[in-house]
Parts: structure tokens; C-alpha cells; sequence
């Protein structure tokens, strides 16, 4: 997908992650965010942002040590 | 938790001279220790109306006798907390699992963290549920667990710490848990508090003996049930003002708490984009001392299970307990607190534009 941003917030703790993409949702005008984060306390606070943002959470995967959240920062209609 | 009463100092000092011997003592003043003991678990009993009351020196082995008196008196197969009760409370109820040899269930809960219909439903055998009357995080009252109870056979025992006085009490309960320190009252002395007035059966091998602090606990307990049923509604007016004026004054919040089926006093405030552990120090100078649920500002570095269990954002999280006879002024002042300390860490953290 080109219009796909990657965001790695590895290494970083809360509230970073959600912080990183936030700013990266904020700066990009792609859709489609992938965030890398290894801090255990994305997997509760990524869905709160996505529901308090209204984003999609499209799917959260485990990569070994870390986990890849695939969000939907806009809705395809603008809104 | 809430300050001292102004009179704790009094109580405990007049009491630690009146009862300075083990209520064990064979001798005189060990049965004025014994007498004052009985005197102060007979009015925590008649203020809460229980059948009976004793004491523990702390909630989780509050909890330890509460559980395993009942497994003493009836065949119970299993033990259950449920997603959202006290660390200290789950600990309690699996040692007590240990001990007993059942498994420890733990429930779960919908999204204002009351016990789900589908977790009730699924316990098939007769079960001891430890479980909160008020959540000490989100202040979310419990769900109604009469017919359940009844259906079941299970014993309930309540973790009602937070929430005596603020609410009136179910009658569906066996045993319920309190901590005088929730009122202004001491510290180790809490009470069991229960159903029945048959003698415990599981005798504890080292016997209560904190007159004082039992005797302290009990005037407590008095002085604060005669004044809870006003300060419920002034905490309730207090708490929405704080949740219209924050949400008025900030973005990217969100509040848990509040509201007809909740605890007057309790409200959970996350934040985006915030340190935790900036807000609750920037409070603090401010005189406001607020509780956290967020990873960074716990001992544990882990977030807050209540939170995590609700869906609710544990970052930015602090959370609020009213004493009561706050002013409106105060609240005003609190909420002014919040909004200013929120907008200076997120400037300095660089996310206000956010």
C-alpha cells in the first residue's frame, strides 16, 4: 500500500507510542498507520486512542517481540 | 483513603491507656482489653447491620478470614474475584485457593467493569466470589447479585472498603470487608463483617489484639455514618462539576465515574498525550494529592488492570477520591488544578498541538 506510514515506536514506553501516533497521524496524510511498539501497555491504550480518536483499529498482530497495530487514522469519506 | 480525623489522636491515646493489655491476659485489665475489643466489633456490626464484626489487622487477611470461615462451614469447589477487584484482594483470594485446593476463578466484567451476565452464567459449582461493591478505581457499583447467589448457592463476599457510607448496602452479601482508613479512621483494623452471628469457625492461630486502633476504629465508623448521608449528595454535585469543567476545559479526556449507579466520590480522569507521573507530582505542589493508574506512576511499572479491563486508556491517568465537606470552592480551585497542570506538561512534552 503506498499511501502507508510506518511508525516505530520500539523502545519507547507509555505514553510514547500512543504520543508517536498521534503526531504521525497528525503530520501524514496517509490513512493507513502501521505503529510498531513493544510496551505492553499499547495493547490497552492504542484501542482508547483509536476509540477516543475515532480511528479504526484495523488489526494487532505479534511479531516476535513486539507487536504491528494496523489503524485506519481517517475514515475513507472525510470524515 | 481519606486524612485523619481530627479525633484519631485522642481516640487512639485514650484507649491505648484504657487497653494496653492483651484481650488474652487472664487478669483485670486483660478483660478490659477483651471487653473493649467485643464493645468495638458489636457497634461496627450495629452500624453496618451485620449479625457480627471482628477484626483483622489488614484487608487481605480481612479477606484470607473472611473466605476461609465460610469454606470451613459449607463444601465451597471454587473461589472467584472478579477482572476489576483491589491487587490485595486477588492476592488474598488465591492464597485462599492455595490453601483450599479449589481453583480461582477470575470473572469478568462489561465496559463500566460490572460483572458480565455470561460470567455469572458460566459458574456451575458452588463458589465463594470475593468481589467490590464500588470499584475503588472507577467508583461502578456492582451488579445486583441476589438471584444469582441464591441460583448458584455461592457465598458473596464484598470488598465494600470504598463504598460504606457512600451507598446503601445490598442484602445479598455473607461477609463484607471494611477498612476504617476509607473513612478517616486507623490503619490495622479492619473488619470482617458478616451475615451471620455464629462464632468463626476458622479460629486464626494469632488472635486480633490492636485494641486501640479497634476501639478507634469503631468511633470512626460512628462519627462517619452519621454524616455520610448528606455528604453523598454534595460529593455527587462535586463530582460533576469536576467532569463538565474538565471536559469543558480540555481535549482528549475521558472520565470514569460518577453518575446514578456509581459511587459519589470516585472518578478516574485519563488524558492523552500526558506523563502520568508529571501530572500527579504537579498536583501534589499544588496540594492535591490524586491516585494514578498509569504504568509510569505505579510501583509495579504495570498499568492499572481496572483501566486495561474497561477498555479505558490507561495513560495520563489519575484518579480522584472526595473526602467529604469539600467546598464548592475547592472543587473550582481542584478543577483549575487539573486543567492548568494537563496544559503545562503537555507544552512541555511538546504534544499540546496535538
Amino acid at each position: 500500500m503506498s499511501d502507508e506510514l510506518l511508525v516505530d515506536a520500539r523502545g519507547t514506553r507509555c505514553p510514547y507510542p500512543v504520543i508517536e501516533l498521534a503526531r504521525a497521524a497528525a503530520s501524514s496524510p496517509a490513512a493507513h498507520v502501521v505503529l510498531l511498539a513493544d510496551d505492553p501497555v499499547a495493547l490497552t491504550d492504542v484501542p482508547a486512542w483509536c476509540r477516543m480518536r475515532h480511528a479504526e483499529l484495523l488489526r494487532v498482530e505479534k511479531c516476535g517481540d513486539h507487536w504491528r497495530f494496523e489503524i485506519l487514522t481517517r475514515h475513507p469519506d472525510g470524515r | 483513603m481519606r486524612p485523619a480525623s481530627p479525633q484519631i489522636g485522642q481516640w487512639l491515646a485514650t484507649s491505648a491507656q484504657r487497653a494496653w493489655a492483651s484481650p488474652a491476659a487472664g487478669y483485670h485489665e486483660g478483660k478490659v482489653s477483651q471487653s473493649l475489643l467485643s464493645e468495638s466489633a458489636a457497634t461496627m456490626a450495629r452500624l453496618f447491620g451485620a449479625g457480627s464484626a471482628r477484626f483483622e489487622p489488614s484487608p487481605g487477611s480481612a479477606v484470607r478470614s473472611a473466605v476461609m470461615d465460610l469454606a470451613a462451614s459449607e463444601h465451597f469447589a471454587a473461589v472467584a474475584t472478579s477482572a476489576v477487584d483491589a491487587d490485595v484482594v486477588r492476592v488474598a483470594v488465591r492464597q485462599c485457593a492455595d490453601a483450599l485446593g479449589v481453583p480461582h476463578t477470575t470473572l469478568s466484567v462489561d465496559s463500566e467493569g460490572r460483572i458480565d451476565t455470561p460470567s455469572l452464567a458460566a459458574v456451575d459449582r458452588p463458589t465463594i466470589l470475593v468481589t467490590n461493591l464500588g470499584n475503588q478505581e472507577i467508583g461502578t457499583l456492582q451488579t445486583d447479585l441476589a438471584d444469582w447467589a441464591t441460583a448458584t448457592g455461592a457465598a458473596v463476599v464484598l470488598d465494600a472498603r470504598c463504598a460504606l457510607g457512600w451507598t446503601d448496602l445490598p442484602d445479598y452479601w455473607d461477609a463484607l470487608i471494611a477498612d476504617p482508613r476509607a473513612w478517616g479512621g486507623p490503619g490495622g483494623a479492619c473488619a470482617v463483617l458478616t451475615r451471620s452471628s455464629a462464632e468463626p469457625r476458622d479460629v486464626d492461630t494469632e488472635p486480633f489484639d490492636n485494641v486501640p486502633a479497634a476501639v478507634a476504629a469503631a468511633l470512626s465508623a460512628e462519627q462517619w455514618m452519621s454524616v455520610a448521608g448528606a455528604a453523598r449528595e454534595s460529593a455527587r454535585a462535586h463530582l460533576a462539576t469536576i467532569g463538565r469543567r474538565l471536559h469543558h476545559g480540555l481535549t482528549g479526556i475521558e472520565t470514569h465515574g460518577g453518575g446514578p449507579s456509581a459511587l459519589p466520590h470516585v472518578l478516574s480522569i485519563s488524558v492523552l498525550y500526558v506523563d502520568a507521573e508529571a501530572l500527579q507530582s504537579a498536583l501534589d505542589k499544588r496540594g492535591f494529592g490524586v491516585g494514578s493508574g498509569s504504568a509510569c506512576a505505579s510501583r509495579s511499572g504495570e498499568p492499572s488492570h481496572v483501566l486495561a479491563a474497561i477498555g479505558g486508556l490507561t495513560s495520563g491517568n489519575i484518579r480522584v477520591g472526595l473526602p467529604p465537606g469539600l467546598s464548592a470552592d475547592t472543587i473550582e480551585r481542584f478543577a483549575d488544578a487539573v486543567i492548568d497542570v494537563v496544559t503545562e506538561v503537555r507544552e512541555e512534552m511538546g504534544t499540546a498541538w496535538l
